[in-house]
C-alpha cells in the first residue's frame, strides 16, 4: 500500500529530477574547476535525453495510473479477488523507472559547442558555467522543495491535522 | 554532493598555489643570486594545471621553471655581479603579467568558492525534506 502510494505521486520523479541535479552540479563545477587547464573540454549530462525521458515517465505513469484506477472500478473486482487483482496491476502497469532513466543519462559527455573555442581546443566560459550552475541549482531545488511539500501532505494525512 | 566539493576544492587549492607562485616570482623580480650565493639570476615560475584522473577529475598542477624567456639585461659595471661586458642579468620575471595572472588566480579562485557555495545549499535543502 506504501508502495503504492509513492508510486502514483511523482515523488520517484522528483527524486530523479533532484539525483540528476546533484550530478550534473558535479560535471559543471568540474569546468570550473578547469578552467585554466589547456586542452579541456567542457563537460555535461545529456539535459535534453533527460527531459525527454522525464516526459516518457510521466506520460507512461498518468496510463499506468487511469489504467489502475480503472481496474479497481470494475464490479468483477470482489473483496476477496481485490487486493490480487490491485496488486497485479501495480506489478504489470507501475512503470519501472529505473529503465526508464538508464545510467548514460547519468554520465558525463562532451557539451555541446557554440562557446568561443580557445586555441589549445578549450571552450571555456566562466558566465556560461555559472549560469548553468544557478539554472541546475534552481532545478534541484524546485524538485525538493516540491518533494518537502509532498512529504508535509502525507504528513498532514497520518497526523490527520495540517 | 561531497565529490563536487572535493573538486572545487582541488582548484582552490591549485589557484592558491599558483598566487604563490607569482608572488615568489614578484619578490624575486630582482634577485641576481640564488640560494648558494652564486651569480644566477632567478627565473621565473609558472604553475600548470592539468587534470588528475578521468573519473574524479580534480586538478592538479606542477611548478615549471621559466628557461625559455630571455634574463633581462641592463648596462650597470659597478654592480658586483656584473659580468666582464658590463651588463647584470636580471630575472626574467615581467610585473605587469605577474599582476595580470595574479588576478586571474584571484577570480578563479572566487568562482570555485561560489560552486561550493551553490553544492551546500543544494546539500542543505535536500536535508530539510524531512526536517
Amino acid at each position: 500500500m506504501m508502495n503504492n502510494l509513492m508510486d502514483s505521486s511523482s515523488m520517484g520523479l522528483l527524486q530523479k529530477v533532484a539525483a540528476f541535479g546533484e550530478r550534473r552540479h558535479e560535471v559543471l563545477s568540474k569546468n570550473l574547476a578547469h578552467i585554466e587547464t589547456p586542452n579541456y573540454k567542457t563537460r555535461d549530462l545529456p539535459v535534453a535525453e533527460f527531459e525527454r525521458a522525464l516526459a516518457s515517465a510521466v506520460r507512461a505513469q498518468r496510463e499506468a495510473a487511469s489504467g489502475s484506477r480503472a481496474s479497481v472500478m470494475t464490479p468483477t473486482a470482489v473483496s476477496s479477488a481485490q487486493g490480487a487483482a490491485v496488486s497485479g496491476a501495480v506489478s504489470t502497469s507501475i512503470p519501472d523507472l529505473d529503465s526508464l532513466f538508464p545510467e548514460q543519462l547519468f554520465r558525463e559527455v562532451e557539451s555541446v559547442p557554440g562557446n568561443l573555442t580557445f586555441q589549445d581546443g578549450g571552450n571555456r566560459s566562466v558566465e556560461r558555467e555559472f549560469m548553468n550552475l544557478r539554472k541546475n541549482l534552481m532545478m534541484q531545488q524546485f524538485a525538493v522543495q516540491l518533494m518537502t511539500s509532498q512529504f508535509g501532505m502525507l504528513q498532514a494525512v497520518i497526523s490527520e491535522r495540517a | 554532493m561531497l565529490n563536487s566539493i572535493d573538486i572545487s576544492t582541488s582548484a582552490l587549492v591549485a589557484q592558491r598555489h599558483r598566487l604563490n607562485t607569482i608572488a615568489g616570482n614578484i619578490a624575486n623580480a630582482n634577485t641576481t643570486r640564488n640560494e648558494r650565493d652564486e651569480v644566477q639570476p632567478f627565473q621565473r615560475r609558472i604553475v600548470e594545471f592539468y587534470e588528475d584522473a578521468r573519473e574524479t577529475g580534480e586538478v592538479g598542477f606542477r611548478v615549471e621553471v621559466d628557461t625559455t624567456t630571455p634574463f633581462r639585461r641592463e648596462h650597470d659595471p659597478g654592480h658586483p655581479d656584473a659580468g666582464p661586458d658590463g651588463y647584470v642579468n636580471y630575472p626574467n620575471v615581467e610585473l605587469t603579467s605577474e599582476f595580470v595572472n595574479a588576478m586571474l588566480a584571484t577570480r578563479a579562485y572566487e568562482a570555485n568558492v561560489s560552486a561550493v557555495q551553490m553544492a551546500e545549499e543544494m546539500t542543505q535543502l535536500t536535508l530539510q525534506i524531512l526536517a
